[in-house]
C-alpha cells in the first residue's frame, strides 16, 4: 500500500507512514481549527517534495483570491511550486453569487456541477490530491433528501478520481460528531479530529486520528502547533 | 446551422466541462453585462464575449485553465466564417 504524507512533523509516525493513498479522509472539527490549512499544507507540501503532481482544491465558500492570499501568508505561495506541479483552486462561491443574480439558483444540480470539472480534468491528468471545502456549504446548497445515500455516491464519485481526498467537515465546539448527519464518518476511509481547548488564556488546538482504514493507529489526542516551518504534533 | 449559432453552441459545449449545467446561465450573464443580450452576434463580438468569459474563468479557476480555454475557442472562432 502507498502512503501519502500529512507532513505533520511527529504525526506521520503515528499512523506507520501517513494515510493510504486514494482514501476519502474526513477533516473535521469546529471554527479555526485549521481544517482548510491543514488540507492545503498537505496538499501543498506534497507537490513542493514530489516537485510534480496534480492538486484540484473546491472552494464552496470562499473565493479564490482570499483562500490564495491567505495561504500566502502562511509561506505557502502556489506560484513557487515547481513548473511541474498544477494546483487547481475551483471558486465555486464566486459562481454561486453569478447564478443567484441570475435568478436561476435554485434549479441547479450543484453536485453534479461541483463533480464535473474534476472529472473531465481526471480524464486528462493524474489528480493526486482532491479537497472539497466543505461539506457544511455543499449541505446548504445541494437538496439533501436522503444524506447518506447521496453521501455515498458523493464519496465513491471522489474514489473514481483516483485521488486522496480530504472533505472537510465543520463540527461544533467539544463535539463528537464528525458531520452535520452524524453518517459522514462512516462513509468516509478516515477521520482526521482537530479540536480546540480553553488553556489558560487561550484556545490550544489538538488532532487525533479517529479513523483510518488499513492502518493501526492510536486514537490519542496530540496538541498540534503551527509556526512558520508548518505543522507539528507534540508527542505524548 | 449558422455560424454564430455555431460558436454559441461549442462556447456552451466547452463551459460545460467546467461549469455542468450552468453553462448556458453564465453565457446569458455575461452577453446581458456586454449588451449583447438577444442579438446576433458577429466574430468581433464573440472575442469581446471570450474576453469577458476568460476574466471569469481566471477568478474561478486560475489563470492556466482561463489560458487554455481561451486560446481553445479563440482558435475556433477565428477560423469561423463571419
Amino acid at each position: 500500500m502507498e502512503y501519502l504524507k500529512t507532513y505533520v512533523e511527529g504525526l506521520d509516525e503515528k499512523i506507520k507512514g501517513g494515510i493510504p493513498k486514494k482514501h476519502v479522509v474526513l477533516i473535521s472539527g469546529p471554527t479555526g481549527s485549521m481544517k482548510s490549512t491543514l488540507s492545503f499544507y498537505i496538499a501543498y507540501r506534497y507537490l513542493e517534495s514530489k516537485k510534480r503532481g496534480n492538486v484540484i482544491y473546491v472552494s464552496l465558500e470562499q473565493s479564490r483570491d482570499s483562500l490564495l492570499n491567505q495561504m500566502k501568508s502562511l509561506n505557502m505561495d502556489i506560484e513557487k511550486l515547481p513548473s511541474n506541479c498544477e494546483f487547481n483552486v475551483f471558486d465555486w462561491g464566486l459562481v454561486r453569487k453569478m447564478v443567484k443574480e441570475s435568478g436561476n439558483y435554485g434549479d441547479v444540480d450543484w453536485v453534479k456541477a461541483i463533480e464535473t470539472p474534476i472529472k473531465e480534468y481526471a480524464r486528462d491528468k493524474t489528480v493526486d490530491i482532491l479537497i472539497l471545502d466543505s461539506l457544511n456549504a455543499l449541505y446548504a446548497i445541494a437538496d439533501m433528501v436522503n444524506p447518506r445515500n447521496q453521501l455515498f455516491f458523493l464519496f465513491e464519485s471522489m474514489r473514481e478520481v483516483g485521488a486522496t481526498t480530504f472533505v472537510i467537515s465543520e463540527t461544533s465546539y467539544n463535539s463528537m460528531k464528525f458531520g452535520s448527519y452524524d453518517v459522514e464518518g462512516f462513509l468516509a476511509d478516515g477521520i482526521i479530529h482537530l479540536s480546540m481547548e480553553r488553556v489558560g488564556r487561550t484556545l490550544g488546538r489538538y488532532i487525533s486520528i479517529i479513523k483510518m482504514r488499513g492502518v493501526k493507529h492510536s486514537t490519542d489526542y496530540y496538541p498540534l502547533l503551527v509556526d512558520e516551518r508548518g505543522f507539528r504534533i507534540v508527542s505524548h | 446551422m449558422c455560424s454564430d449559432c455555431n460558436i454559441e453552441a461549442v462556447l456552451e459545449k466547452k463551459l460545460e466541462r467546467l461549469v455542468d449545467g450552468l453553462s448556458r446561465t453564465i453565457l446569458d450573464i455575461h452577453k446581458k453585462k456586454l449588451g449583447f443580450e438577444g442579438k446576433r452576434l458577429s466574430k468581433e463580438e464573440y472575442i469581446t464575449l471570450l474576453g469577458e468569459l476568460k476574466k471569469s474563468i481566471e477568478k474561478f479557476a486560475g489563470e492556466r485553465i482561463a489560458n487554455e480555454m481561451y486560446d481553445d475557442l479563440m482558435g475556433f472562432i477565428e477560423n469561423s466564417a463571419g
